[in-house]
C-alpha cells in the first residue's frame, strides 16, 4: 500500500472523529443565536478608532428601505462639532396638542414638558379605543408615565365625560369633539385609536395605531424614561463618529426612506462575545425603541425583546473601537422617528 | 429556503466544518454564527447556500486567524484544546498535527479530507487558482508526514 494513501485515509478518518465533538446542542444554539440577535459583523474597509471617554456608541435605527438619515442627538451635554444638541426647551419638532377638557379645564402637551408624555386618541363611540384608552391608562400608571388623552369626536359633552367615568380613566383628556386636535398631530394617524409616546422636548419617539398590547407599552415607557432620566455621558467626538459609521452603514442599505434619530441615552458594559475586533468583552448594550411595534435590541446576544428590523452600532470600551454593527431582520418596520437609546 | 430552515438543517455540519477548522468548539459555533450574520442581509440572493456558507465559514476563519494569528509549534501540543496527552493514539496524535498546519493547509485539509471537494471547489471556496490547491495540499500532506512521524516516535 501506499504510504501516501495511508495517511489521507487516516486524515479522513481523523477528521471524521474529531468532528464527532461537535454535539446536537450546537445546532440549537445557532439558532437562538440568529433569533435574538441577527446581528452582521461587518468588516469596516478600514478600522475606524472612536475615542472613548467613558462609555460610547450610538445607533441608527432603520427599516429594510432605501437612504437612512441617520441623526445623532446628544442628551444633556454641550453641542460639540459635528453633533447636533437639542434645545433646552421644546424642540422645534415638538408636537402642541391644546385643549379644554370635557368639564372645560385648559389642558395641553406643553404642561408636561420635561417628562415623557403617553398620548392616546380615543372616543367613546369605538369600541377598540375604549380597550386601548384603559390599557393605555392602566400601563402609564404601572410604569409611572403621564397620560393625556383626546377624546375624539364625543359630540355630547356629558357623554365624553361619561365615557371616562365608565372606563374608569384616570388620566384627563382633551375633549375634542370636532377631530381637529387628534387630526393636528404630525403625520396624523387616520383610524382610531392611536397613541403616541412624546419625549420631555415635546417630541413624538413613539407612535401606535389600534390596540396595543400592554406588556410591550410597558417596556417601552420604561425605555422612554431612561432616555430621559439618562444623565449625560457621553463624548462628543465619539458620537460624530459612531453618526458616521452609522451613515455610512445606513447607506449601503438599498431601498430605505426613512431618517431615523438617534437619541443617546446612558450605556451599559455587559459582558459579551460580540465577534472581532471587539475583544475585550466590554461593550455597551444597546436598546432600540421608537415608532414601531415592539422594543428592540440594537446588538447584543441575551436579549429578552425580539429584535425587529435596525441597525445598531456597538463600541468596544476598552479598545474604543466602535466595532459592530448590526442588522437585524424582522418582520416589522420601523418608521421616520425611531429613537434608539441605551438601558442601565 | 429560509435561513432558520437551513440552520436545522446544516447547522451542525457547519459548526463540524468550522470544529475541524479552529479545534475548538465555542470558537467554531462563533465562526458560523459570524458567518451567517454576514451572509443575512444577501440570503434572498443567495443561490447555493451550502456553498456560500462554507464558503464564508472558511473565510470568516482565515480572517480571524489572519489578524492575531498564532504560531504554535511542536512544543505548544500539550497546550492545544480538548487534547489529553494520556489519550494519544496514532489518530489523535494526527489530529493534533492537524492543529499545527497553517490556517490556510488546514483549510485545503478540511475541506479535502472531510468535505470531499475536489481542486476546482476549494480553489472557488479560497479564491485562489486550482494549481495553488495543489500547492497547498501536498505542502500540508507533508508536514503532516513529517510532524506525525515525529510525534509518533516521542509516545512512551
Amino acid at each position: 500500500m501506499n504510504p501516501h494513501d495511508a495517511l489521507e485515509r487516516n486524515l479522513a478518518a481523523t477528521l471524521d472523529t474529531a468532528a464527532q465533538q461537535v454535539p446536537e446542542e450546537a445546532t440549537a444554539r445557532l439558532m437562538s443565536g440568529l433569533a435574538d440577535s441577527v446581528v452582521v459583523h461587518q468588516h469596516r474597509p478600514r478600522p475606524r478608532r472612536v475615542r472613548v471617554l467613558l462609555l460610547v456608541a450610538a445607533v441608527a435605527l432603520i427599516a429594510v428601505v432605501p437612504t437612512a438619515v441617520v441623526t445623532i442627538r446628544e442628551q444633556g451635554r454641550a453641542p460639540s462639532a459635528g453633533v447636533a444638541s437639542p434645545p433646552a426647551g421644546p424642540g422645534p419638532d415638538a408636537v402642541r396638542l391644546s385643549g379644554q377638557t370635557w368639564d372645560g379645564r385648559d389642558i395641553s402637551t406643553s404642561d408636561f414638558l420635561g417628562e415623557p408624555l403617553l398620548v392616546v386618541a380615543w372616543g367613546g363611540w369605538c369600541i377598540p379605543c375604549r380597550t386601548q384608552a384603559a390599557e393605555v391608562g392602566a400601563a402609564g400608571s404601572r410604569a409611572g408615565v403621564t397620560v393625556l388623552g383626546i377624546d375624539v369626536r364625543d359630540t355630547n359633552r356629558d357623554a365624553a365625560g361619561k365615557s371616562e367615568d365608565e372606563l374608569g380613566l384616570d388620566f384627563p383628556s382633551i375633549w375634542d369633539a370636532s377631530g381637529d386636535v387628534a387630526a393636528s398631530v404630525p403625520g396624523a394617524a387616520t383610524a382610531y385609536p392611536f397613541t403616541l409616546l412624546v419625549d420631555g422636548r415635546g417630541r413624538v419617539i413613539g407612535r401606535w395605531t389600534g390596540v396595543t398590547d400592554g406588556a410591550e407599552l410597558e417596556d417601552t415607557l420604561a425605555l422612554a424614561k431612561s432616555i430621559d432620566g439618562a444623565p449625560p455621558l457621553l463624548d462628543g467626538d465619539v458620537l460624530a463618529a459612531a453618526g458616521t459609521l452609522a451613515r455610512e452603514q445606513t447607506e449601503r442599505l438599498k431601498g430605505v426612506d426613512v431618517t431615523a434619530t438617534a437619541t443617546v441615552g446612558r450605556g451599559v458594559v455587559r459582558e459579551s462575545n460580540i465577534g472581532e475586533p471587539c475583544t475585550s468583552g466590554h461593550v455597551i448594550h444597546i436598546q432600540l425603541a421608537g415608532r414601531f411595534d415592539t422594543v428592540v435590541h440594537g446588538g447584543l446576544p441575551d436579549q429578552p425583546y425580539l429584535p425587529t428590523s435596525g441597525v445598531g452600532i456597538t463600541a468596544d470600551l476598552v479598545t474604543g473601537e466602535a466595532c459592530l454593527l448590526g442588522v437585524s431582520t424582522g418582520q416589522q418596520t420601523p418608521a421616520p422617528g425611531a429613537v434608539v437609546i441605551y438601558t442601565s | 429556503m429560509e435561513i432558520t430552515d437551513f440552520v436545522t438543517e446544516r447547522g451542525r455540519g457547519l459548526v463540524r466544518t468550522a470544529y475541524l477548522l479552529t479545534g475548538d468548539l465555542a470558537a467554531a459555533e462563533d465562526l458560523v454564527q459570524t458567518a451567517l450574520a454576514r451572509c443575512v442581509p444577501r440570503w434572498a440572493d443567495i443561490e447555493h447556500p451550502v456553498s456560500y456558507v462554507r464558503r464564508a465559514v472558511v473565510n470568516a476563519y482565515l480572517d480571524s486567524r489572519r489578524h492575531g494569528a498564532t504560531d504554535v509549534g511542536l512544543d505548544d501540543l500539550d497546550h492545544l484544546p480538548g487534547v489529553e496527552a494520556a489519550d494519544l493514539g496514532t489518530r489523535d496524535a494526527l489530529w493534533r498535527c492537524v492543529q499545527l498546519l497553517s490556517p490556510r493547509e488546514r483549510a485545503v485539509v478540511v475541506l479535502r479530507y472531510y468535505e470531499d471537494l475536489d481542486d476546482a471547489e476549494i480553489a472557488v471556496v479560497l479564491s485562489v487558482k486550482q494549481p495553488t490547491v495543489r500547492a497547498t495540499v501536498s505542502r500540508a500532506l507533508a508536514r503532516l508526514r513529517a510532524d506525525h512521524l515525529h510525534l509518533l516516535q516521542d509516545l512512551p
